[in-house]
């Protein structure tokens, strides 16, 4: 087998990434899909010109961002021969069914937009630290730390779904959907336990640590529903009373996330038995007339949180 | 005065430290000892974990506790998502005047990227940066120097050295002698748990031997099985 040039390198590289992953049906579906995903561009580009310049500037967008966020790139520079043209072969062969999807429908001019594709590698990439959304974080209060975490792993996601649930706020049941699904992300935040220093760090006891972080929490998740249960309450208005007790439930699920880590708190574990906890608690804050049960969850954990808090705040009296 | 009564930690039926009566004076303290020595289990004991319910701690006469104590612990875990600066905001300095914030100047932790991206040497930085803000009178530090670099180790050694001018108390523990003798006005040995023996700043000769003498009798003993087998 003759040595890979440099040029085709990382070419060679991802598809040996791909026989390792994926089995051989698997890469033949994988194909299908694709060869399908680029005729159903080809039909919406013949049904409507303008969507080609949407699939051009969405696929010079997309190798843009890849470019940037590579974790590899200090590396192949320093020791990859001719990187640049490697580069450039990878994302070639990443944007040529779209050129050629672009050229069959005769979109000529749109293709031209995918051209910068290929200096791409001679453009600098920008190095940003790594934190994802720093403005946001800054509103959330230093002790509310899962949130600052929730933030690093899912923006700008969760920021979309807020957007999207305010924008479609007249629509009956989306808004709700979303603010739910929100809610589930900030209680699924809830699982991994600080380390000791941190939990001692935050309050003096557990009982003013267990206070300090529920009730900042159910305040962020008011401050994050309001706005969008308040313009779906204007748009509907005699549902004031749905939107209120969903709103209601989630704050209060959210409440029992945390109080159900700090029950079951080990220092630095992932608790993932307590989503199962969680979306039982999730299931009945919607059902309506069984809004009350995860009230009463949080209110049975309350305590045991308060217990378990004691034994890494006082631990030489146990 | 730190003074250390009826002290017992075990796991399960073996008892890994037992001091019945200990006094530290106020000033900085090495703890030296092998590996399994119960180092560790000594300073966790002391900041209140895994102790017996009758062992008394005492700082100054008082219960020796959170509010009077830092601790920076062997292994630093972070949670997971957050940047350095936003682990650091959470250790509210006693007094701002004392906050340890400036030392990173002197320890350049990157703070404003995530912990996940930070080398072993940077974490340790900043749990000491951690411990350091709370600005307690006593501070208690688990192997600190491991995975720090030659110019972090020469920084620490002179914190160290400025808490105990500013009358703190530090318990540093150590396998690593050199740091601990130039820094330390006492050193205990610390052997299968207990004190066996105390060297004042000046007078360290003996350390060393009386460290490994015991490791020392069981190489040679081994080695020298292992040749005739």
């Amino acid at each position: 087998m003759p040595a890979p040039t440099s040029h085709t390198l990382l070419l060679r590289l991802r598809w040996l990434q791909l026989r390792r992953a994926i089995p051989l049906y698997g890469i033949v579906l994988l194909a299908l899909a694709v060869v399908l995903g680029l005729r159903l561009m080809h039909r919406a580009m013949l049904q409507d010109d303008s969507y080609a310049s949407f699939i051009a500037g969405g696929t010079l967008l997309m190798v843009w961002g890849l470019h940037q966020r590579r974790a590899d790139l200090h590396f192949l520079f320093r020791h990859v021969p001719q990187a640049c043209t490697a580069l450039v072969v990878e994302y070639g062969a990443l944007v040529l069914p779209v050129l050629l999807v672009l050229f069959l429908a005769g979109a000529w001019l749109e293709a031209l937009v995918l051209v910068p594709v290929f200096v791409l590698p001679w453009l600098p990439a920008v190095r940003s630290s790594g934190v994802r959304g720093s403005w946001l974080r800054r509103w959330i209060p230093a002790h509310l730390f899962e949130w600052k975490s929730l933030v690093q792993r899912t923006h700008p996601i969760g920021l979309v779904l807020w957007l999207v649930a305010l924008t479609f706020c007249w629509l009956p049941v989306l808004p709700l959907f979303l603010l739910g699904a929100i809610a589930m992300l900030v209680a699924g935040a809830q699982e991994q336990c600080e380390p000791r220093a941190m939990l001692l760090a935050t309050a003096s006891n557990a009982r003013a640590l267990v206070r300090l972080k529920v009730f900042g929490s159910m305040q962020l998740m008011t401050i994050i529903m309001l706005p969008v249960l308040i313009a779906a309450t204007i748009f509907r208005p005699v549902w004031w009373w749905v939107h209120a007790l969903f709103g209601l439930g989630m704050v209060v699920l959210v409440a029992y996330s945390i109080v159900l880590k700090y029950a079951n708190y080990r220092p630095d574990i992932r608790l993932e038995a307590n989503g199962a906890n969680v979306a039982v608690a999730a299931v009945f804050a919607i059902l309506p007339g069984l809004a009350l049960v995860p009230l009463i969850m949080l209110l049975t954990e309350w305590p045991k949180a308060r217990a378990n808090l004691n034994a890494f705040f006082h631990a030489h009296d146990h | 005065m730190l003074t250390i009564t009826d002290l017992r930690c075990t796991y399960g039926e073996r008892t890994v430290v037992e001091l019945p009566h200990y006094e530290m004076a106020p000033g900085v303290h090495g703890i030296v000892g092998l590996n399994g020595a119960g180092k560790s289990t000594l300073l966790n004991a002391l900041y209140g974990f895994g102790r017996n319910r009758e062992a008394r701690v005492l700082w100054k006469g008082a219960d020796m506790g959170h509010a009077n104590t830092a601790f920076q612990e062997a292994e630093s875990y972070f949670h997971p998502g957050i940047t350095g600066a936003e682990f650091l905001d959470l250790f509210m300095p006693a007094d701002p005047r004392g906050d340890a914030g400036s030392l990173n100047t002197l320890l350049e932790v990157p703070l404003d990227a995530p912990i996940s991206t930070y080398s072993t040497g940077m974490k340790r930085k900043l749990a000491l940066l951690g411990a350091l803000r709370l600005d307690r009178e006593v501070l208690l530090l688990d192997e600190p120097m491991n995975g720090l670099d030659l110019a972090s180790v020469r920084v620490m050694e002179a914190i160290i050295k400025r808490l105990a001018e500013r009358g703190r108390t530090v318990l540093i523990t150590s396998h690593v002698l050199g740091p601990l003798v130039t820094l330390c006005d006492h050193i205990h040995l610390l052997q299968h748990g207990r004190f066996t023996r105390d060297f004042v700043r000046g007078h360290t000769e003996g350390l060393e031997e009386a460290l490994f003498a015991e490791l020392d009798q069981r190489t040679g003993e081994v080695v020298a099985r292992w040749g005739r087998e």
